[in-house]
């Protein structure tokens, strides 16, 4: 469906511009290319009464696998498994026509090509090899806009992508403006339709007829501030149940030229549960600039799943920043994070609910020559589940304009709570960016991985290896929206 | 290897010199050489006293009588040709009054023809001025000198670079609106004197509709005066980035003086509305107007990463000004096989499930996670299938007890690996051990108004 979504966009784009003439157009070619290998896991079995006593006072595999027995006759494991190597290669192409006649007339598609040159399977989307992103035809005018075709619709409430239409209107004088969109949807954060079977693999309640998203934007813009609202609903295709209904507002003041303030939140009109939420300020004082805000974090699932009946908690945090330019070339930052969970109501007593965690990181910036610059960061932190601490360091130097040389490295550990991996890396990587012009720019990165996962049993193994990526960006176009485009140009100037 | 080395510097000597000594001559009539052969100035420049006659001598007539190739050596000397090179409106013919010539053109008690270049003190002093050259007001200029367009050819480019700039031009102000502008739009036409219509356009993308600037003649010899465009002031402040927007729709006909829709679009993606009156691209390059794109000072702080959604959120306007893609998938959907410099930092291979589950920033806000998640932990053999399978969690031999607080802090970590049957298989009231799973915040009867279809994935048609 993708493919020949693609393929008539493409070919009606084609035929618009041979006939109109095109005065204008834009291609870009985006391909990126990474050499890895990668190491999974193989679930095993074992009869409980085969098993021993091992080094964490548990069962454990005759040959040293930690086993989760859960009470019943057969015990469960995990072994390593194969090593798959892949070479994953995404082909992004963005193209856009305008000057087709009508002014203010373009046309848009992007693209993802994704293919695997190796033998492993690539994690990106081994099940579709080419994406239609966007693909639309757009008339912009001063007071108004028409927006046809796949086409993304984003916000405060996410991202979703729609085949249908929108309509924008303005009173720019008034720094006013409204949206209206309609259409079939795609599932959300995705290129796929909901009937997709890429999108679940795994799920049972798949729907078989994709929904109809309709929603609705405000905006008002003035010069302390500036505010939007949105509101997002999808049906199903199936029974007309609704699958999402949400709403958001986000709005930013500025009280002074050192002073601003934003906040927002989203509700969930479908569960009534307010979901994420967040109100901050910053201020800018000279050679100092920070940042406070306190937010909310919950999830919130499309109706599709019975997710959401499994009531997901939020929790609450508050955090701030700081940062100093302390000398010319030398900046420093400072963040940290405590947040809480909501009470999930699980407790028992075999179970100790943790609630709480936080973050914190520090960095330096210095910049001893313009074209060096040296920036490291530590990191520490404390949560529920899962967490990481980390140290790493990056040394740009840009010797010519068009040439930029990267070395980084660092160390990270990454302790879980629920399964015995600790999972400790050290790395070390170099890479260059070289800009041939405006239109070109090729990009090659060689990083080394020595990671091990420490683990009191036979699974821990070492996952050491080269990464190898190499990107290329070629931009084509006509000239006139070319980047960067020329300075303004005075008449009659040398 | 050394004969090559020495070649090449032989050469390069050989062009200097070559260089540095080509033209040279006895470009001028060396006066006092000649002394004591001419009585009186007129016998050579008639023209100075008679407008009839030249004010340079013809060489056969004069020097040939001498300089014949027997007693003197023949000379190879012609005098310009039409009035001198210069803006200054003298004329001898004009000045009957001046017949000593020494009096401009010597110094006081110079021997006889040790003459010099009339010296604008000179005029001063006879027109009872009393101040320096330069220092007169600019409104001057025009009294003595004529404007440059007017000025023959003969004047090279190379001789106008090397006009003295007034000090007036160095003066604070004097490159904003109420300095050179004030003075041009006053209607004096002493600017013409060193500079013309090209000079202006060279900064004035907008010259073509200025008046005083139209007034000027155009002549391409004024663009050899070097000249540098400084931005204002209020291009260095702090707030410029926020506040030009509402400046340009304010006063844009300010900004069109040195911008064309091309400086909006250096950095704007769209047009901004107030750009539409602005002038459209000329092709060729200006003096010293440069639209480089810069990161904005917010996106330098600290905080910048984590914080900058929620004002994207509320002014996407703004963010849509510079990036292409104001959905934010340039950054924010960045490929598995983009490297290191994307969206997420090298080794967030090895650190995703911690901060997946710490919900430092929303995986979901960019990635389906029921696809995006499962397709590679599926592949990674990470992924419960058919039935709930335990063993993964290994470092809780009960963790299905625990289970629970787990899911209702993570449950979108959950779904990157379980499905809805691995829960249903215990939570289901109709196919699994009835254990409920709903909790906090749990509203039934708003969820089966809103979605009827969902109740029914675990309770029987009716039970609900």
């Amino acid at each position: 469906m993708n493919c020949r979504a693609t393929l008539v966009f493409l070919g009606t784009a084609t035929l618009l511009t041979s006939s109109a003439g095109a005065q204008g157009w834009r291609v870009q070619l985006d391909t990126r290319a990474q050499a890895v290998s990668y190491r999974g896991w193989r679930v095993d079995s074992i009869p409980v009464g085969d098993t021993t006593t091992g080094t964490t006072g548990g069962p454990e595999t005759p040959d040293g696998y930690v086993a989760n027995c859960d009470g019943g006759p057969i015990c469960r494991y995990w072994r390593p498994g194969a090593e798959a190597r892949g070479v994953p290669v995404v082909v992004t192409t963005d193209a856009t026509l305008w000057g087709l006649g009508l002014p203010g007339l373009s046309l848009r598609a992007r693209t993802r090509l994704g293919v695997d040159l190796g033998k492993g399977d690539p994690w990106y989307g081994p099940d579709r090899d080419l994406e239609l992103v966007e693909g639309y035809a757009d008339l912009d005018r001063a007071r108004y806009q028409l927006r046809a075709g796949r086409q993304i619709v984003a916000g405060r409430l996410g991202w979703w992508g729609i085949d249908g239409g929108r309509a924008w209107f303005r009173a720019p004088a008034r720094g006013l403006e409204a949206s209206a969109y309609a259409g079939r949807g795609l599932a959300r954060s995705s290129n796929l339709t909901a009937t997709s079977e890429a999108l679940n693999p795994l799920g049972d309640f798949q729907t078989s007829r994709r929904q109809w998203a309709l929603g609705a934007t405000g905006r008002w813009q003035g010069t302390r501030g500036s505010t939007e609202a949105q509101y997002h609903r999808e049906v199903s295709g199936v029974d007309g149940g609704i699958v999402i209904e949400r709403a958001a507002l986000s709005a930013e003041g500025v009280l002074s030229r050192a002073l601003g303030v934003t906040g927002g939140a989203t509700y969930d009109l479908a569960s009534g549960l307010w979901g994420s939420w967040d109100i901050g300020a910053r201020a800018t004082l000279g050679r100092w600039h920070a940042t406070a805000r306190v937010r909310q974090y919950r999830p919130l699932f499309d109706l599709w799943s019975v997710w959401q009946a499994f009531s997901p908690v939020a929790y609450r945090a508050i955090d701030g920043s700081i940062a100093v330019r302390a000398h010319r070339a030398l900046a420093l930052r400072a963040i940290g994070e405590r947040y809480r969970f909501d009470d999930p109501e699980t407790s028992t007593p075999l179970v100790t609910v943790v609630d709480a965690g936080w973050r914190l990181s520090v960095g330096a910036t210095w910049t001893p020559r313009p074209p060096l610059t040296i920036d490291g960061e530590v990191r520490r932190e404390f949560g529920v589940g899962a967490y990481a601490n980390s140290a790493q360091a990056t040394l740009t130097w840009s010797p010519r304009p068009r040439w930029v040389l990267r070395a980084n490295g660092g160390h990270l550990e990454r302790p879980l709570e629920y399964r015995h991996d600790v999972s400790t890396l050290d790395w070390f990587g170099v890479g260059a960016d070289w800009r041939a012009d405006d239109r070109l720019a090729l990009g090659l990165a060689v990083d080394r991985w020595d990671e091990s996962r420490a683990r009191p049993d036979a699974a821990a193994f070492s996952w050491d290896q080269h990464r190898l990526s190499a990107r290329v960006t070629w931009l084509l176009v006509s000239g006139a929206d070319r980047l960067p485009l020329p300075p303004g140009r005075p008449r009659g100037a040398r | 290897m050394k004969r090559a080395v020495r070649a090449l510097a032989l050469l390069a000597t050989t062009i200097a010199a070559g260089t540095l000594f080509a033209g040279r001559g006895p470009d001028r009539f060396d006066h006092p050489k000649h002394a004591t052969l001419f009585p009186s100035c007129v016998s050579c420049h008639a023209g100075a006293v008679d407008s009839t006659a030249a004010l340079l001598p013809v060489p056969v007539v004069a020097c040939g009588s001498c300089h014949d190739g027997r007693d003197q050596r023949a000379v190879d000397w012609s005098p310009r040709e039409g009035p001198r090179p210069s803006t200054l409106r003298f004329d001898h013919a004009a000045h009957p009054k001046a017949t000593e010539c020494l009096a401009c053109h010597a110094e006081e008690g110079a021997r006889w023809m040790q003459v010099r270049a009339a010296a604008p003190q000179g005029c001063f002093a006879c027109h009872g001025i009393r101040a320096e050259h330069l220092a007169q007001p600019d409104s001057t200029c025009a009294g003595c000198h004529r404007p440059l367009a007017e000025t023959p050819v003969t004047l090279t480019a190379g001789q106008v670079a090397r006009f003295p700039a007034p000090p007036s031009h160095r003066a604070a102000g004097f490159g904003a609106d109420g300095g050179h502008a004030a003075a041009a739009r006053a209607g004096d036409q002493s600017c013409g004197t060193c500079h013309a219509r090209d000079f202006c356009a060279a900064c004035h993308v907008d010259g073509a509709v200025v008046p005083s600037i139209v007034a000027l003649a155009p002549d391409p010899r004024s663009l050899a005066i070097p000249v540098t465009l400084r931005g204002p002031g209020s291009h260095a402040r702090s707030d410029f980035e926020r506040a030009h927007g509402g400046q340009a729709r304010a006063s844009i006909q300010v900004c069109a003086t040195c911008h064309t829709q091309p400086s909006c679009a250096a950095c704007h993606i769209t047009t901004p509305s107030a750009a539409q009156s602005l002038a459209a691209a000329d092709p060729r390059p200006g003096h010293g107007l440069t639209d480089a794109r810069s990161i904005p000072q917010s996106h330098r702080s600290a905080s910048w990463e984590s914080g900058h959604g929620a004002l994207a959120s509320a002014r996407p306007q703004s963010c849509a000004a510079c990036h292409a893609r104001s959905e934010c998938l340039d950054c924010h959907r960045s490929d598995a096989a983009g490297g290191t410099g994307g969206y997420h930092p090298t080794g967030f291979l090895v650190s995703h499930p911690a901060q997946a589950y710490g919900r430092q920033s929303s995986c979901a806000d960019c990635h389906n996670t029921q696809a995006f998640c499962q397709d590679c932990h599926r592949q990674s053999g990470i992924v419960a299938s058919a039935r709930l399978q335990g063993g993964f969690h290994d470092s809780k031999q009960a963790f299905s007890l625990g289970h629970g607080q787990a899911a209702r802090q993570s449950l979108e970590s959950c779904v990157s690996c379980h499905s809805e049957r691995d829960c249903l298989s215990c939570h289901s009231a109709t196919r699994g051990r009835g254990f409920n799973p709903h909790g906090p915040g749990f509203d039934p009867g708003r969820l089966k108004r809103k979605n009827p279809g969902m109740c029914v994935a675990c309770h029987a048609p009716g039970s609900v």
